[in-house]
């Protein structure tokens, strides 16, 4: 049977965990299935949750399903987790209510489950706001598209979430961002990160041009301009292929035509990243102004894929709009099935609220004797150590760039120092090297710091106790201090995407970065995603481990095994 | 449970999903689905019995929008990673040894704008795969793999990468459907292709300039003529040519983009003239595509090189 949305619950069931047959569920929320599928199981009898994207296992980023393949590991993966079979998945969630043909699929592999739809923006409203553990906040999910949305602006109060306004796809600003991206050379969906830093170089030219086609109206939806709505030729049209045309519009027509990777990026492209950057900044702060006039709230969570755009966010927290944000890390269609499967909980069966997201570490962890295996059927020469901390810090304080894998691994787009590369970030040219050396990318690409909490204030200029930037989630500005001492991490516009990293929810990596500040005096590493380009971020020992051999780092620890580089040996 | 090859991954499948459905989905995969083997039961019913050509959009659209065609289309510069630069130009592409023994070079010639109307780029087991990525012409959308404003630098650049690609003597061949089948065509007749396998092909290019209305400055045909020189004629080419390569060629009944009966049927009766071979599916159903697949096409070309039918057909 599928359940359809609805009831915007709002329950005075109070027994936790207790179904309304009044037994324990297991939920699977499921989702990504345009890209980044992904799975989220909860117990509603605990509380455990587990997520798991598909694209870790297969190695294929953004992991879009293909017909006929196995949709079973993230799932299987979530159960062995929480320590359940997939046979007792009594309930399962898609967090897109459009026919997908995987959704068939889905139902023969679970014959016993009910299936329920989430419309894709509620579940990622839902996923942002029952995660963020506010009791009552203004919800604005900003994203490209899905189920025929773009935007949802919402209220939400304790079980509930109430929709104030709904912006359709055909007036998205997340297509538009990803069609100057595709305009500028830079790639499509998922690199429109790369725009974001390339803004910095240049100047904001065509804003007041921009904004002259874009609007927030009364009833807090956005309108684009037809200048800016995709346009699909004739020929298009006639031949039923839309797909490849909805990233054109008039506006990006008449600046010339698009760049095609290699070609030279020139001050032109520069200043149109500038201006659909500072573009988005403000047709975010509108759409939060519009929602907190309605509301009157004075908390605020973001979800949505847009709002994986840390600089937005930071926009938002410098304008001191609200005493408190949450931005949910994996805000994307990463966190689809968090939402669906949190939706349908709270909203379908009226369970009470149970779970706040204060770390994303849900992933796989690394044994030593995986991590000396692979080393050693690599060529490398793998060794215990008592303390992997000290021979990190070691490693970075002679202006070493280190591999590092501790503990389970992170849900999302962002390493957190669990599968992380680790730099020096005193060195100002390490940021080049990084990316030609070990991440064969983009030179204008930036890179992270991330700041022991207790010093957090003295490298970064950021409100106290608003935001919890512990999730790479917001850009802020650097301090002198930090463009002295880490400006490797610091972008060419004084700002930089800050992890605050704590003992409590980072014990590890805090440990590290501590001990780095006593060898140096500086409590920041710059910390980057330990992948490739073009490929998710490394799973397993096997993966670092093969990622390390394409890339020209000094040191490689998982957990308490380490290993020199071959070209450095 | 590793190491166990078939059975190990049936039980592991039952102890998660349970055994009869691991039982299901392990006969289902193992046994032939219907709906992958006959070719009639592809068809698309709903355009088989659409009457509006708007109806068939709008489910199109939602068909894209419940899909990843988006995000596939959106990342088209990784499907062709490779870039080959020739005389001050350069053009991506992508290539894929053959996974077995490589029995010739195919040149999978996309769609306009990209568009894979054969499925995307991959390796076959018996050719090398090459795919130029046309970013030429209208709003570098593609040119037909040929140029622009009469000029026809596409193809040779075209034909400059393919040479780059094949090795002296290796048989070699084209495949594509729309802009693609138009180039598999213009490519494999007039630089002596081994064989050509296409679908729903545009022919008479200069006939598509004037049905997109030679007023309209979005007319992508219109950027293929300059002042002096037209569009590449290839039912021209083809009847110069004193050979034709062996064809296999699919069509919608009712292709609302390329009707059978302008375009593919002139280039059929060029042959039919010179007694060309080519083999002839129309596809039971309305809109711009057809049943073709790089499977069948890799057939094809194998059975070309297994029969070796003549180049021209002798009664």
């Amino acid at each position: 049977m599928t359940l359809r949305w609805t009831r915007p619950a709002n329950h005075d069931n109070t027994d936790a965990g207790i179904n309304h047959r009044g037994r324990p569920m297991l939920v699977l929320g499921l989702g990504g299935f345009m890209h980044d599928y992904n799975a989220a199981l909860i117990d509603t009898a605990t509380g455990r949750v587990a997520m798991a994207e598909a694209e870790r296992a297969s190695r294929r980023k953004h992991h879009t399903i293909q017909a006929g393949e196995d949709l079973m590991a993230p799932i299987e993966t979530c159960c062995a987790a929480l320590g359940v079979k997939a046979k007792h998945i009594e309930a399962v969630v898609f967090g897109h209510a459009d026919h997908f043909a995987c959704k068939d699929a889905f139902r023969k592999l679970f014959p016993k489950a009910r299936f329920a739809d989430i419309d894709h923006h509620r579940a990622h409203a839902a996923g942002g706001f029952f995660a963020s553990g506010f009791d009552e906040a203004l919800v604005v999910s900003l994203d490209g598209f899905g189920d025929g949305a773009s935007c949802l602006i919402a209220h939400g109060r304790g079980n509930t979430l109430t929709e104030l306004s709904r912006t359709d796809d055909k007036n998205s600003f997340g297509l538009e961002y990803l069609r100057a991206t595709f305009h500028l050379g830079l790639g499509g969906y998922g690199s429109e990160g790369k725009t974001q830093g390339l803004a910095p170089y240049g100047k904001p030219v065509l804003f007041d041009a921009y904004m002259r086609h874009i609007a927030v109206d009364e009833s807090g939806h956005i309108v684009l301009a037809p200048e800016l709505q995709s346009t699909s030729s004739d020929l298009a049209v006639e031949g039923g292929y839309l797909n490849t045309q909805i990233l054109t519009n008039a506006f990006l027509d008449e600046l010339g035509p698009r760049r095609i990777d290699p070609e030279p990026m020139t001050d032109a492209h520069n200043d149109l990243a500038a201006s659909i950057q500072k573009v988005l900044e403000e047709v975010l702060v509108r759409l939060c102004a519009w929602g907190k006039a309605k509301t009157g709230c004075d908390t605020l969570v973001l979800s949505g894929g847009v709002s994986m755009n840390s600089s937005a966010n930071g926009e938002i927290l410098k304008q001191g709009m609200f005493k408190r944000i949450f931005a949910l890390p994996m805000a994307s269609d990463r966190g689809i099935a968090l939402g669906a499967a949190l939706a349908f909980i709270h909203q379908d069966l009226g369970l009470p609220r149970f779970f706040a997201l204060d770390h994303v570490f849900y992933g796989g962890a690394c044994e030593d004797k995986a991590a000396e295996k692979a080393m050693k059927k690599a060529g490398l020469t793998p060794r215990r150590v008592a303390d992997p901390y000290e021979e990190a810090a070691q490693t970075l304080a002679k202006g070493g760039i280190v591999g590092w894998v501790q503990g389970r691994s992170e849900l999302g787009a962002r390493a957190l120092g669990h599968r992380s590369i680790v730099a020096d970030p005193r060195r100002a040219e390490m940021k080049d090297i990084i990316n030609h050396r070990v991440k064969h990318r983009e030179w204008f690409r930036p890179f992270a710091p991330a700041v022991l909490a207790e010093r957090a204030h003295d490298y970064f200029t950021f409100p106290e106790g608003v935001a919890d930037l512990s999730m790479m989630t917001f850009t802020v500005e650097a301090t002198a201090l930090a463009a002295q001492q880490a400006p490797a991490t610091v972008h060419v516009d004084n700002t930089a995407r800050v992890q605050v990293v704590d003992g409590r929810t980072n014990p590890e990596f805090h440990r590290l970065i501590g001990r780095f500040a006593e060898l140096t005096g500086v409590p920041v590493v710059l910390n980057t995603s330990f992948n490739d380009k073009g490929e998710p971020i490394v799973e397993t020992a096997e993966d670092a481990v093969r990622t390390f051999m394409n890339a020209d780092m000094d040191l490689l620890i998982i957990g308490n095994v380490v290993a020199e580089s071959v070209r450095k040996g | 449970m590793p190491g166990f090859g078939l059975l190990g991954r049936f039980v592991a499948k039952a102890r998660a999903v349970g055994f009869r459905t691991a039982l299901r989905q392990g006969l289902k995969n193992r046994l032939l689905d219907p709906r992958d083997t006959l070719p009639l039961a592809r068809v698309n019913r709903a355009g088989l019995f659409a009457v509006s050509a708007d109806a068939i959009h709008e489910q199109e659209k939602q068909a894209i929008r419940a899909s990843s065609l988006m995000f596939d289309a959106s990342r088209v510069e990784a499907t062709y990673p490779l870039i080959f630069e020739y005389q001050g130009r350069i053009m991506r592409y992508a290539f894929r040894p053959a996974a077995k023994a490589s029995r010739g070079l195919v040149v999978l010639f996309h769609g306009h704008d990209a568009f894979l109307h054969m499925g995307p780029v991959r390796a076959w087991d018996d050719f090398d795969l090459l795919a130029p990525w046309d970013t030429f012409g209208w709003k570098r959308q593609g040119s037909w793999f040929w140029g622009e404003k009469g000029v026809p630098f596409v193809e040779e650049l075209v034909q400059a990468l393919i040479a780059s690609r094949r090795a002296p003597g290796q048989k070699w061949f084209c495949t594509g459907g729309s802009m693609g089948g138009f180039a598999s065509l213009w490519h494999g007749i007039k630089h002596g292709a081994d064989g050509v396998y296409v679908m729903c092909p545009q022919v008479d290019l200069a006939a598509k300039i004037i049905d997109f209305g030679a007023e309209n400055k979005n007319n992508p045909y219109l950027h293929l003529k300059g002042e002096i020189g037209g569009p590449p004629d290839l039912l021209a080419l083809a009847k110069e040519k004193a050979e034709l390569p062996p064809l296999f060629l699919i069509q919608n009944q009712h292709d609302h983009v390329n009707p059978f009966a302008d375009h593919a049927w002139k280039l059929l009766e060029v042959y039919n003239g010179k007694r060309g071979w080519y083999g002839l599916r129309i596809h039971p159903s309305i809109g711009h595509g057809g049943d073709g697949k790089q499977e069948e096409a890799e057939m094809f070309f194998a059975l070309i090189l297994d029969k070796a039918p003549p180049k021209r057909f002798e009664r």
